[in-house]
């Protein structure tokens, strides 16, 4: 067969896989025909033959690019990826996500070491020096977290003093905690997810942080304690620094997986090991994502309520230990679920 | 008589390489060849700008790589998509405030700005076929290393690393505690882009971990066939002293010549100079060597007379099922492939 005779007999149906390609491409997964599927798998095939009929006989970079490129939607619109359910988010977070973060318990552990070590370490220090604050805190943000967590500022229970407000002035009470609520979202699902995007510096970047964050947050508590205020910040800190406080370990052991896949890839080649560790540690920062956007809601809503500081204990005290509970005992025995990496 | 020795800089058997052709792959012109063969098994599977993977059809198929620029002008697309709803949005919200509803306006704003920095990127991917609006205009798509579909969490892992790959940041405003939201960093994309450059399949940092590569996807546009005039003669027999090329090339002129149209006269003879010196040094040509340089395009033109179109009119008459007519077309064609 010469190259004139095939490209006569063959063109018609490529010009007919390309028609039904566009039809494909336009109409969603719900809308396309067994029929039409059938004929598209055939024409795949028919088409990988063709263009190794052209490899074959050397008819030329063109025709073979022609083929190429057809060939190549054609196996995006064939191969095309699974719906992705709904159902799967909680099945993740109730399942997959409690897994995969026991499998990769000890990056946690040390994460949290790195965050939870400097915010107990800073607290007792500026606990028991005051002055100690100030080489952490600056003086504008000292002034900050003393009108905050003042008798009228915007954490007192009975509601804060009319000209007593922070920077964030939303208007009434509810409208506050609305606002609140998103910049939670917003700044620190952020910080979590960099701490975690960090990871990939071989996990410097990651430990920066937690040190950073943790040496911050101890010193505001410790300031907090000595200007005061100490318990109105802590009834408002317990219930949602379950999920929170928690929330940055998990993230920073997602970061530290990284690093540790750059640095140990095992029997793995290298680009391997980051594949195959990078689709785990995205399922524990995306939980610890998860975790932060329920800590926004409560943060908002709930720990700024004015509620006795008592209930807010109790209450934050069986949240931590629901939260730990979920981590460790979630998704255990049952059926092995097909790996999420894999999907 | 000697041809331009730089003739023989053109391997024989290759196509493409060596031989400047109008826009062959996407290597484009001006590079030199980069050793590519029809052998598909002759690179580990990563090769510069394209990318091989074979389906489950058993064929090879050759993805190309997108360069750094058409990747920018997505992302920048996207990006101006995403300051204007959020410039939308802000603008919308100011009546809120005078509402008495500014806290949930600015709530749901924040939230919006969140799921634009960290959200849309990876949604966009998920579910739009490995593409955001940016890359759909620039006709580029995320596949994976096996050239698969992108599913949700690599879609999550490359674009939740953006973040590392955006690196360094250029601080707008100085930073500070609490990271300013009107004025945001610009990611200057330092890393992404210097991974990009070392990395044989042009992945950057989020790529690598996500097991992602992102390609263009070209029009797809029939060839065309070369029109020819009858009146071109072959050339003469006697003139040719050499084996007759080897298909790969003869395929390289049937191309050229399909392209002639796009090419003004000059650039036309340029471009066909090499590949017509090459011919003429393999056929050991005993035809006049000025005639060759100097009008190369024509030279390409006689040699598709001789070898090309006796095989186009030889189908033509297989194709009436003349079982006499066939043979002689068969002992013709022997005759002419007959070493001389």
């Amino acid at each position: 067969m010469t190259k004139r005779a095939f490209l006569a007999a063959r063109r018609p149906r490529w010009e007919r896989f390309h028609e039904l390609l566009d039809r494909f491409d336009r109409r969603s997964l719900r809308g396309r025909t067994a029929a039409e599927a059938a004929e598209l798998s055939r024409g795949l095939r028919e088409l990988a033959a063709d263009l190794a009929t052209v490899r074959a006989h050397g008819w030329g970079e063109r025709l073979d690019g022609y083929l190429n490129t057809l060939l190549g939607k054609g196996h995006t619109a064939f191969y095309a990826a699974p719906p992705s359910p709904v159902a799967g988010f909680v099945r993740y977070l109730t399942r997959g996500f409690p897994r995969v973060f026991r499998k990769n318990g000890r990056f946690f552990l040390v994460a949290a070491a790195l965050f939870f070590g400097p915010f107990f370490a800073s607290w007792a220090a500026v606990a028991a020096k005051p002055e100690l604050a100030n080489r952490i805190l600056p003086a504008e943000q000292q002034a900050m977290f003393d009108e905050m967590y003042a008798e009228d500022g915007a954490l007192d229970p009975d509601g804060a003093a009319e000209d007593g407000r922070s920077a964030f002035d939303f208007g009434d009470y509810s409208q506050e905690r609305s606002g609140m609520a998103g910049f939670y979202v917003q700044h620190n699902v952020g910080i979590a997810l960099k701490c975690f995007a960090l990871g990939v510096t071989l996990g410097a970047g990651t430990i920066y942080v937690l040190l950073q964050n943790g040496l911050f947050l101890g010193a505001v508590f410790g300031y907090a304690g000595t200007s005061g205020n100490g318990e109105r910040l802590y009834s408002f800190a317990v219930t949602h620094g379950s999920f929170e406080l928690t929330a940055i370990a998990v993230a920073g052991g997602a970061g530290l997986m990284l690093g540790d896949a750059l640095l140990h890839p095992g029997r793995r080649s290298r680009l391997g090991s980051l594949m195959v560790r990078g689709r785990e540690a995205i399922q524990v920062a995306a939980g610890a994502a998860a975790m932060l956007v329920i800590a926004a809601g409560l943060e908002a809503f709930w720990s700024p309520a004015p509620i006795a500081p008592a209930i807010k204990y109790a209450v934050g005290a069986s949240l931590w230990v629901a939260v730990f509970a979920w981590l460790l005992l979630a998704g255990r025995g049952g059926p092995a679920d097909v790996p999420e990496a894999t999907r | 008589m000697p041809i331009a020795p730089d003739a023989a800089s053109a391997p024989a058997g290759t196509t493409g390489s060596g031989i400047a052709l109008p826009g062959a792959g996407p290597a484009g012109p001006g590079l030199p060849g980069t050793g590519e063969t029809n052998d598909p098994f002759d690179a580990d599977g990563a090769e510069l700008f394209r990318m091989r993977v074979e389906t489950p059809e058993n064929i090879v198929l050759e993805l190309p790589i997108a360069g750094v620029t058409r990747r920018f002008g997505a992302w920048f697309i996207d990006t101006l998509l995403r300051v204007a709803v959020l410039a939308a949005a802000f603008f919308g919200m100011i009546p809120l405030f005078f509402a008495g509803l500014g806290g949930t306006a600015s709530g749901a704003f924040l939230l919006l700005l969140f799921f634009s920095e960290w959200g849309y990127f990876t949604f966009c991917e998920a579910f739009y076929g490995g593409r955001t609006i940016g890359k759909a205009a620039f006709g580029l798509r995320v596949v994976r290393t096996d050239g698969g579909p992108l599913t949700f969490w690599p879609a999550l892992v490359r674009n939740l690393l953006r973040f590392a790959d955006a690196l360094p940041l250029l601080f707008t405003d100085p930073p500070h505690i609490m990271s300013s939201t009107l004025m945001p960093a610009v990611p200057l994309y330092g890393l992404g882009a210097l991974c990009w450059t070392l990395s044989p399949r042009g992945q950057r940092i989020g790529d690598l971990f996500a097991g992602t590569v992102v390609i263009r996807t070209a029009p797809a546009t029939v060839p065309k066939q070369p029109v020819i005039l009858d009146k071109i003669a072959p050339i003469d027999r006697a003139l040719i002293n050499g084996p007759k090329p080897p298909r790969s090339t003869l395929a390289t002129v049937d191309e050229y010549l399909a392209r002639r149209g796009v090419l003004d006269h000059e650039r036309g003879h340029q471009l066909a100079l090499p590949l017509a010196l090459a011919v003429a040094r393999r056929l050991k040509y005993g035809g006049d060597p000025d005639g060759v340089r100097v009008y190369p395009m024509a030279f390409l033109a006689r040699i598709w007379a001789t070898y090309l179109r006796p095989e186009d009119e030889g189908e033509e008459t297989v194709a009436p099922r003349n079982g006499r007519m066939a043979r002689n077309d068969r002992t013709k064609r022997a005759e002419r492939s007959r070493p001389r």
